[in-house]
């Protein structure tokens, strides 16, 4: 499919006030899949939206908690990855992916400019703030939300005027092997959101529950958010029982004292 | 609009009272519920704008604070200059949302001391923001994005916003508290901190078993690896996927990747590293008809 002039600043729009938001309102943070899924609205295609969207939000799961340049922008890479898909028009969302993923890579490397960039906007900041320029020196803030939104959205923007050629470029040229490997790497992806996500988790402690949410999608099917709500009432009673022992504990002990006054 | 984020009896220097001081040196409080929810507000809209390398995110806390170091300060702009460079200069960097919590305690003693009370107020900042953070990222990033990003994310795969829209409702909660977190650290102090981090110990635990039973049913539901490979015997033939793995545990591949990752994240291997392994692995099973 082809973008009209609309779609096109739209999808600008969006991807520069996601960069923004993400450090600065924090009114959407790492919601990816809400993100790709608005892209998605934006292009005629929120099913693509919802499936790309999807997929990047399992694989960030886990890079909140990591922060910095350590690991891809998931952000830049779901809407990337949404737009390419879109563009593509097909049912086949892995090459869009795969682009999304070498796009965020690239792009999270940008996250150092930006903190050099702020240690100048502390130095107008501070300085407006030493001469007693107060007005100036709220205005100065901004400077940062500026910049954030031109790193989110001028990518974009090539993106978007050069992405269908050269993915078409790409598609053109590629071997059987290589997009069959990419649709397998999207189905496997996911796994690294998983794995990071657990190493900030008391995986030693409970990892029995990890068996418990295994048996209970695999061989008795559910879907994932009875499996929460399950999960949710064990967490509910394993608080209650926790709580309840402590408070126990006192009264017994309390007990035992009276005992021995008599 | 101009009433949400500054307050609308706001004076300049020449208009403004003069600080009272108490005979105990202390001085009168001046901080009212709506000037520390607009320093809530402010807050929402930096969180970590502007972090550097300089004093981390101690610029967005002064902008928050701004409006409320005027009040405290009124025709005094000596002393309003010295603590607004104070709060520039004072490293802090804690998780966004909860932040206010701590800044509201560190207002609270420099509302009462005045100058005098801001070393006070850099020591409970910097003091108080590492275990502040500990708990606001369990709370705020890591427990929504395991059991409501991935519900999200699993139903948008199947092609359902509603994961997504649950997850969007329950942000905008934690967002309507936020609206108010420097109220709550002013009135409780730096106490509310400390104790917090007692009781939430069980309840991070609790959480974790939520977290852990999601990501466990995910590991099967989510991952998609099969092979095509069967296996001959002269008349009989068995295919590796249904015949062999999946009689031992469904999805068994998904689950041995999850758990190689796991230990490569673990060995401190860079993640754009393994994504990139998996992309290759991928095409040279691909190029094999090892995995499809």
């Amino acid at each position: 499919m082809t973008i009209n002039a609309l779609q096109f600043i739209l999808i600008v729009l969006l991807s520069g006030f996601r960069a923004a938001d993400m450090y600065s309102t924090q009114l959407f943070p790492f919601q990816h899949a809400l993100m790709c899924w608005v892209a998605g609205i934006i292009l005629g295609d929120p099913n693509t939206g919802l499936v790309v969207g999807g997929t990047i939000q399992l694989m960030s799961m886990g890079a909140a908690g990591l922060g910095g340049s350590s690991a891809p922008d998931y952000g830049m890479a779901g809407l990337v990855a949404t737009v390419l898909a879109c563009l593509a028009g097909t049912d086949d969302i892995s090459v869009g992916l795969a682009v999304g993923v070498a796009v965020a890579m690239l792009y999270v490397q940008l996250d150092v400019l930006f903190k050099i960039y702020n240690s100048w906007v502390f130095k107008v900041i501070r300085s407006h703030a030493a001469k007693r320029e107060y007005d100036k020196m709220l205005h100065s803030f901004f400077l940062s939300h500026v910049y954030l939104f031109l790193q989110g959205a001028l990518p974009m923007a090539i993106v978007l005027a050069f992405g269908q050629s050269a993915v078409d470029a790409v598609l053109a040229f590629m071997p059987a092997w290589f997009t069959g490997g990419l649709t397998i790497a999207a189905g496997i992806l996911p796994v690294t959101g998983f794995a990071m996500l657990l190493t900030f988790m008391p995986v030693k402690k409970f990892y029995a529950f990890l068996i418990v949410g295994y048996v209970l999608s695999a061989y008795l099917g559910l879907t994932v958010l009875p499996i929460a709500l399950l999960g949710g009432a064990v967490a509910i009673e394993y608080f209650r029982l926790k709580s309840s022992t402590t408070v126990t504990t006192a009264a017994i002990s309390e007990n035992g004292g009276e005992l021995e006054d008599e | 609009m101009s009433n949400f984020f500054k307050p609308a009896d706001f004076k300049d220097f020449d208009e403004a009272p003069a600080p009272q001081q108490l005979p105990d040196g202390s001085y009168e409080p001046v901080l009212t519920k709506e000037d520390l929810n607009i320093c809530s507000r402010r807050m929402c809209l930096m969180d970590t704008v502007s972090y550097s390398y300089a004093t981390q995110n101690a610029p967005c806390a002064a902008f928050s604070a701004y409006y409320a170091l005027r009040k405290i300060y009124g025709s005094d702009e000596d002393a309003f200059n010295t603590a607004m460079l104070n709060q520039l200069d004072c490293v802090f960097n804690a998780t966004p949302p909860v932040s206010g919590l701590l800044l509201g305690a560190g207002l609270a003693v420099e509302d009462r001391g005045h100058l005098g009370g801001m070393e006070a107020e850099n020591d409970l900042k910097v003091g108080l923001m590492g275990p502040l953070s500990g708990i606001g990222d369990v709370f705020i990033w890591i427990l929504p994005m395991t059991i409501l990003g991935s519900i999200a994310g699993y139903m948008a795969m199947q092609g359902s916003p509603v994961g997504i829209l649950l997850w969007f409702v329950l942000w905008m909660a934690i967002l309507g508290w936020r609206m108010q977190n420097y109220n709550q650290g002013y009135s409780a102090g730096a106490q509310v901190i400390t104790n917090m981090a007692d009781k939430l110990n069980i309840l991070t635990d609790a959480a974790s078993i939520l977290g852990l039973t999601v990501v466990g049913s995910l590991i099967y539901s989510a991952i998609k690896i099969s092979t095509p490979l069967t296996f001959q015997y002269g008349d009989i033939s068995l295919a590796l996927q249904t015949g062999v793995l999946d009689a031992i545990f469904p999805n068994l591949l998904a689950v041995i990747a999850a758990v190689v990752v796991y230990r490569l994240i673990k060995k401190g291997v860079k993640l754009n590293w393994i994504i990139l392994g998996i992309i290759v692995i991928s095409c040279v099973c691909s190029a094999f008809g090892i995995l499809g």
